[in-house]
């Protein structure tokens, strides 16, 4: 056996051991699957010079990404490699010293066009969503089923700006009609709309 | 003087260096070149065994004295690996040692060749990914309840039994600690006792507890053991609880209430566990009484084993049992009808449901204090001067929403 | 022979087909409106019976699932007593979701100056509005009146009165500023063609009172393409239901919604929307007999709600066996003459000159005919094979 050969076949047994030694972990390639999906989505989009950009400096939140493009994200396989079938904010979570997460989340993520923390929100993290109340693919991740209100930040873990963001572009999407919500049922006093034909009717 | 040369061949350790072999070799092939040496060193006077245990371990006495706190993260290295005899550094063809006498009819040559760079290099990067052995990095989601430690980790389903294999199944860690028992001839003797869980998602689960010398058998042991002791449980439209109810072990009570779908699981975290196990997914528990985590899953589950199916509650109690729905605008359904009526007279009381399942218990209810500075003249203040903004969030966020881009 | 009889159909009088014409014309201008007051109509008990009807009570559809705050669950034991009682209740609370939004006539702004002092002109320079808060006033009630810059006191419109109403007491889900939906025409459109009717629908209610013009011009576009799309199912059991098929009856367009009616089997309603359209453009063909007639075989949909939910009370082992056939086919031997009165009375009205799409309901009323035909057999074999007596 030729030594370099060999030298690569025992980097792989080392390999398969390693993995049969580290528990059961199905996610640690997911977080590596991440940033790699990240940077393919430039490549699709129109924009050939922002990928260039984007790619020299991973954490420049400076360009625009239209909204458009996220829409077209959402439905690309690229997104799919990236969160599958869960929502966005299910995979993360908030770092933080002792027991329990402090109440709020941080302001930003992204401060003077950069991201400044090793551990953005769900939405900072990725820059091709974009919260706007015509992606309104995105906007339902973030609505409870059962209650119909947008769930809070200690759930999803939203920085609070991105959040702010998020309700108004939810309250935008639904004025707009393209959210549906169950509209409070109004009973009507019909006396006020018939009013004196009361007596005839009886 | 060959022979003095060939000496280090004959050592145990000689292929401990190879750059010192290629040495050697190139010393036979021309003699004339030799300078004087001296050959005898530490490395290659001790075995590489010997040689490697002054890094990697601690001699008895240090370890009484507290010395090598670190071992263990540094393993020792097996120089050997990726290397073959009659390949080295300078790369040579040696007829009868990597390469056959006779190569056709012709018979092979001593022969130098193009020297391989990167033979050293792959060596070395071998050696390095052998020493600094890494820790996986998990992802937040298969971390534990707390940092590195095991509890609340995930470790696979048990392993099949001849044809049965628990591939739906899930197992989780409980608890993990040191336990020591005495010996008559070793003293204290310690092993590790896990405590785990596992569950296919779906109302199948089973625990146990398995002590081994070992963290890794122990884990073992309990996951295959907890494999065995399955248990069917009721789930209520596959994810909650039947009815509220009450169970104890020992000195842990615990309460336990079927909530609506959404609620999520508010409950200790062993609890929460063992529902992500189960397969349930709203339901709220308290805990009385001692929180001993083995009670706590013991009563837990004695509790779920306990529970009784609607049918049966309807038949016991010769009443109907309804549902109404906030959700549903109130909407009462039924859920289980007795096979016969009660005849009740009007003053006759029905029983509440809840003071039924819960088996007339009443859970503990503190009552809050309110904070110290409530009563306080600057909180006064505060509240007074805070009043003015109470609308600020929401008069912003409707100009917001008013302000399409 | 079946074609023929359609030819002859369709060389009807020229009167016909100008009414047609007519029709589509008024179809495609999306503002339909009522020409005259349609509250005594709709208000009248026959004409609100029929619309209740037709709406149906679909327990299921009612009551769905929403979203609220609190979702709660509470679990009790009850009695069978207490369950009727329970049963009741919920037939009455199902009423009141279904209540119908009322059909009125747009209300004219009027001007109503109470008095003219010159002498306070110019007192400011801006409105001064005053508003009634007194506690437990209806809205229509509450007094707002307007002191303008020129010193006159005046009632203050419908739209300022409305405003002030919102102010001080507001409106659960109404916005104090018109919402895009309904601002702009092409997201009204995309909601249409979403067929988000109900939501649409619901919102209007609660954004505008009936009399408004918006709610009329809303509302009219929202049935004009319900009636091209023909998606009545999602409306049916909702309370936008009744005016609906007011709307269409007022309008001669009730064809599309017929055939709706006939293809999913509901013949008695499909007589009721004839009815309904007879009475509103006072046709002199006597329907009232024929409606007795259904009504006393055909139970109401509170009725029938009702029982379907005392059926969930009953023991397999005490339904019988003949409850087992109704239950099996769908319909019972009062339903098949019930069936057969109102076959023959759609059909009197697809030969009159009223119907529009003949051929279309023809062929519906045939497949129907057919299909019920072998209903009826396999009811007969199996009343035979399982020995019940007809009755």
């Amino acid at each position: 056996m030729l030594p370099l050969a060999r030298g690569i076949y025992s980097t792989l047994t080392q390999i398969t051991r390693n993995s049969r030694v580290s528990l059961h972990t199905a996610s640690a390639q997911h977080c590596k699957a991440e940033p790699a999906a990240e940077n393919e989505t430039p490549a699709e989009d129109e924009e050939g010079e922002n990928a260039k950009d984007s790619a020299s400096d991973p954490k420049d939140r400076k360009t625009v990404i239209p909204v458009e493009t996220s829409i077209r994200y959402l439905k690309s396989a690229a997104y799919k490699t990236t969160y599958g079938d869960e929502f966005v904010w299910t995979q993360y979570r908030r770092n933080h010293k002792g027991m329990f997460a402090p109440r709020k989340t941080r302001k930003t993520c992204i401060r003077q066009g950069k991201i400044s923390t090793g551990n953005p929100c769900p939405i900072c993290r990725d820059e091709y969503l974009v919260l706007d109340y015509r992606n309104t693919e995105l906007l339902k991740q973030f609505i409870s089923p059962y209650s119909g209100q947008v769930l809070s930040y200690s759930k999803t873990g939203l920085c609070q700006k991105s959040h702010l963001r998020l309700t108004v572009a939810v309250e935008q999407a639904r004025d707009c009609g393209l959210i549906t919500y169950d509209v409070p049922f109004r009973e009507y006093d019909y006396s006020e709309y018939y009013g004196k034909k009361e007596d005839s009717k009886q | 003087m060959a022979k003095l040369w060939l000496m280090p061949f004959m050592m145990s350790n000689w292929r401990a260096s190879a750059p010192q072999l290629a040495y050697y070799a190139n010393a036979v092939r021309t003699p004339s070149a030799v300078v004087f040496t001296r050959n005898t060193s530490f490395f290659n006077k001790l075995p590489a065994e010997d040689i490697w245990r002054g890094v990697t371990a601690v001699s008895n006495a240090g370890k009484k004295r507290g010395r090598g706190k670190g071992t263990g993260k540094k393993v020792a290295k097996d120089l050997n690996r990726g290397q073959t005899i009659g390949l080295g550094k300078s790369n040579c063809i040696w007829p009868g040692l990597n390469a056959p006498i006779i190569r056709g009819n012709e018979l092979t040559h001593q022969q130098k060749q193009s020297e391989n760079l990167d033979r050293e290099k792959s060596i070395i990067s071998l050696r390095d990914s052998m020493s600094n052995f890494k820790l996986m990095k998990l992802n937040p989601i298969d971390r534990g309840w707390s940092g590195s430690k095991m509890p609340g980790r995930s470790i696979g389903p048990p392993d099949a039994v001849g044809e049965e294999n628990f591939n739906l199944f899930d197992t989780r860690v409980l608890e993990n600690k040191i336990v020591f028992i005495m010996k008559g001839n070793m003293g204290r003797k310690r092993r590790y006792s896990v405590l785990s869980v596992t569950g296919n998602k779906s109302g199948l689960a089973g625990f146990a507890t398995a002590k081994a010398p070992e963290v890794r058998t122990a884990l073992r042991k309990s996951k295959n053991r907890a494999g065995q002791k399955l248990i069917s449980i009721d789930l209520y439209e596959n994810r909650t609880v039947n009815h509220d109810f009450y169970t104890a072990f020992g000195k842990t009570k615990i309460f336990v209430f079927k909530k609506p779908e959404g609620h999520g699981l508010v409950c200790h975290r062993a609890i929460q566990t063992i529902c992500k196990v189960i397969g349930i997914q709203d339901l709220y528990a308290k805990i009385e009484g001692s929180t001993n985590l083995q009670h706590i899953v013991k009563a837990f589950f004695i509790g779920l084993m306990r529970q009784k199916s609607y049918e049966d509650i309807a038949n016991e109690t010769k009443l109907h049992i309804v549902e109404r729905q906030m959700a549903k605008n109130g909407f009462t359904e039924i859920k289980a009808s007795p096979l016969q009526d009660l005849k009740i007279s009007e003053n006759d009381q029905i029983i509440d449901f809840m003071q039924f399942t819960l088996g007339n218990k009443i859970v503990l209810r503190k009552k809050k204090t309110p904070p110290y500075y409530v009563n306080t003249k600057g909180h006064y203040l505060f509240e007074c001067k805070a009043e003015k903004f109470r609308n600020q969030s929401i008069v912003r966020l409707h100009k917001l929403v008013n302000s399409y881009t | 022979m079946l074609i023929v009889r359609h030819l002859r159909k369709l060389n009807a009088p020229q009167r016909l087909q100008l009414n047609v014409d007519q029709t589509r014309r008024a179809l495609s201008d999306a503002n339909l409106q009522y020409d005259k007051d349609p509250q005594p109509l709709f208000t009248d008990a026959e004409t609100q019976r029929l619309l209740q009807s037709m709406t149906q009570l679909q327990l299921e559809k009612v009551f769905r699932k929403r979203t609220v705050a609190d979702n709660s669950t509470e679990t009790k034991f009850m009695t069978t007593a207490q369950l009727e009682k329970e049963f009741l209740l919920t037939i009455e609370k199902a009423k009141k979701l279904l209540q119908m939004p009322p059909v009125v006539q747009i209300k004219p702004d009027t001007e109503r100056v109470i008095s003219k002092d010159p002498a306070l002109k110019d007192f400011d320079d801006s409105k001064y509005v005053f508003t009634d808060i007194s506690f437990g006033l209806r809205p229509s009630e509450r007094k707002v009146v307007v002191r303008d810059v020129d010193g006159t006191l005046s009632y203050a419109p419908l739209e300022t009165q409305k405003r002030m109403n919102q102010l001080y007491f507001p409106l659960d889900g109404r916005k104090s500023y018109t919402p895009r939906m309904f601002s702009d025409k092409e997201l009204l459109q995309r909601c249409l063609d979403e067929h988000k009717y109900e939501f649409v629908l619901d919102r209007l209610t609660v954004q505008y009172e009936p009399y408004e013009t918006e709610f009329h011009n809303i509302s009219a576009k929202v049935f004009t393409h319900l009636n091209e799309s023909k998606q009545f199912d999602l409306l049916r059991s909702t309370r936008h239901f009744g005016p609906m098929a007011f709307f269409y009856a007022w309008h001669r367009c009730i064809d599309d919604l017929l055939y709706d009616m006939i293809r999913r089997d509901y013949l008695y309603n499909a007589v009721q929307l004839i009815a309904l359209s007879y009475k509103i453009h006072k046709v002199p063909v006597e329907y009232g007999q024929t409606l007795s007639q259904l009504e006393a075989l055909q139970p109401t949909p509170a009725e029938r709600a009702l029982e379907e939910l005392r059926s969930c009370l009953q023991k397999p082992s005490e339904k019988g066996i003949e409850k087992e056939i109704h239950a099996a086919i769908g319909k019972t031997e009062q339903d098949f003459t019930a069936d057969e009165l109102s076959l023959k009375f759609i059909e009197q009205y697809i030969g009159s000159e009223h119907a529009l799409k003949k051929v279309q309901l023809e062929l519906a009323v045939q497949t129907l005919k057919e299909l019920n035909l072998e209903k009826l057999q396999l009811f007969k074999g199996l009343k035979k094979a399982h020995g019940v007596q007809a009755s």
